[in-house]
């Protein structure tokens, strides 16, 4: 049987000054991946096109073995998809939404979306663009957890919500991967939330993969050294990834595998998701500059 | 079925601008009876028509494609549910025009023959704009330049009303006998007066082609394109 509920292979994309080049992965069922990079490093785009809504210029993604171009309709009721900002016809009310989803979505629960709405009191009869952001966001959670999906997409979802729901989000997400047999692809600039739910991560900058695997290989792959510059020689400075001076002196990442190249004159300690992306970023964008 | 749905979803997208297109019905029906003569009223539902069925193109926002395009659907789907929101509109306006040659009927005005002549000439007319106006929102992107969209929803409707209330005073004073000098028209009038059947059903199939054509293209084009 099929482990793997989303098979990214080999996606591109070109626009005029940006790429994003031959993008693959997987993510098994019962998974969460976070989808991380700094702002236009290619996230949005990634996503658009394993939503169906953009085409790639190679590869393919499959959904449960479906791909979009052959079978769009079941392909795209297998997925749950949260943007960033509401994607809402702003003139409708939720009643009018309401009518669609049962139009388009057989298994659409209705009662359990109105549990949903009472819960998080939204209001039945107000157009959605006099809505509040976070209204927006627990809408567009209570359309896709009323239905049943495979895939449940968020892109930069959590943005902007307070820490209450947005806890409760993320329980909400624990709870959906809970039967083992749908995963969730997260795309969020709040590491903070990856550090609690993600269980791979996949790191994107300039359109093109850093690194993709499971999050508790990467924290201990990698390792977060503290010391003096002045302190370190050719062969360990070559290996620290985004050096970072400050008035203490430096830090950096440096890969597990080269920590013989420690002295003791230099502190390390395990590194936290953020603190790996913050110095690879850096890295990245020095070498650019170059 | 989900052709239907999407035919809803833009009667729905346009809220309160169907009651817009209420009042084209509703003026048609006043300016058709007022003058006791429907041909008037039957070019504002033309005019109507090619005005407002192009509104969910200007009422779609960049923000609602998340929604749109993720409704499980594939984008031929899509592309036809467009183009029935256009003909439900066509059928809904055409519903005054029948109501009003009906009452017209009962008072002795009017001929039904001309009625359907003009009728299948004006189906014709209005299918050609409706595949030229969303083919050309399909092609140049629709919500790229909202000028352009002006354009192109306005000048067409515009262009059939005072071109057609133009050739319709015409074809009235060429029937009273003012337009002697008209003999070609004349002759091309009375020719197909003599084959009114064949010519609605040439004209009316005329349309559904173009219309279908309309529709092909359109679908061609949407399929190559992202957030289509």
């Amino acid at each position: 049987m099929e482990r793997d509920l989303l098979k990214v292979e080999n996606i591109s994309k070109h626009y005029h000054g940006f790429s994003l080049e031959n993008i693959g992965f997987s993510l098994p069922k019962g998974y969460i991946m976070g989808y991380v990079g700094p702002n236009g490093s290619g996230k949005t785009t990634t996503l658009n096109i394993i939503t169906g809504m953009c085409r790639s210029e190679t590869g393919q993604v499959l959904i449960d073995g479906t791909a979009c171009e052959k079978d769009p309709v079941s392909y795209k009721k297998s997925i749950g998809y949260i943007g960033d900002e509401s994607f809402f016809p702003v003139q409708m009310k939720m009643k009018e939404m309401k009518t669609i989803w049962k139009d388009f979505y057989p298994d659409f629960n209705e009662e359990e979306f109105n549990r949903m709405e009472e819960e998080w009191e939204l209001p039945e009869h107000k157009k959605i663009g006099d809505f509040s952001r976070g209204m927006k966001v627990k809408l567009m959670f209570a359309s896709v957890f009323a239905r049943k999906t495979k895939l449940l997409i968020l892109d930069e979802a959590t943005n902007g919500l307070d820490p209450v729901v947005r806890m409760d989000i993320l329980k909400l997400l624990q709870e959906y991967i809970a039967d083992g047999e749908k995963s969730v692809l997260f795309s969020t600039h709040i590491l903070s939330d990856l550090e609690q739910i993600a269980d791979y991560i996949f790191f994107i900058h300039n359109g093109k993969k850093i690194f993709y695997d499971a999050k508790d290989e990467i924290l201990e792959n990698y390792l977060l050294v503290k010391g003096d510059l002045r302190e370190i020689d050719e062969s360990l400075r070559r290996e620290l990834i985004g050096v970072e001076e400050n008035s203490f002196g430096f830090e950096a990442i440096l890969p597990s595998d080269k920590a013989g190249l420690l002295s003791g004159k230099q502190v390390f300690e395990k590194p936290q998701i953020d603190q790996i992306m913050v110095h690879y970023t850096r890295d990245i964008q020095r070498r650019d500059r170059r | 079925m989900r052709i239907i749905r999407f035919c809803k979803i833009d009667w729905m997208i346009i809220g309160l601008q169907r009651y817009v297109f209420l009042g084209f019905a509703a003026l048609s029906l006043c300016v058709s009876l007022s003058n006791g003569d429907w041909m008037f009223g039957l070019l504002y539902i033309g005019f109507g028509h090619m005005v407002l069925s192009t509104m969910p193109f200007y009422m779609r926002k960049p923000a609602d494609n998340g929604f749109l395009l993720m409704l499980p659907a594939s984008k031929k789907e899509r592309v036809l549910g467009r183009f029935l929101y256009g003909i439900s509109m066509y059928l809904a306006l055409l519903l005054t025009a029948v109501i009003t040659v009906a009452i017209l009927m009962a008072q002795k005005k009017g001929s039904l023959k001309i009625f359907l002549m003009i009728l299948a000439a004006e189906t014709a007319a209005v299918f050609l704009v409706m595949a030229v106006q969303y083919t050309f929102m399909y092609a140049f992107g629709e919500m790229n330049s909202q000028q352009l969209m002006g354009i192109i929803r306005i000048v067409p409707g515009m262009v059939f009303l005072f071109g057609g209330s133009y050739i319709l005073q015409i074809l009235q004073e060429i029937m009273r006998g003012k337009r002697e000098s008209y003999q070609f028209l004349i002759n091309a009038l009375s020719w197909i007066s003599e084959h009114m059947p064949l010519c609605s059903f040439l004209a009316v199939v005329l349309g559904i082609v173009l219309l279908l054509a309309g529709i092909g293209i359109s679908v061609k084009i949407v399929e190559k394109r992202d957030f289509a």
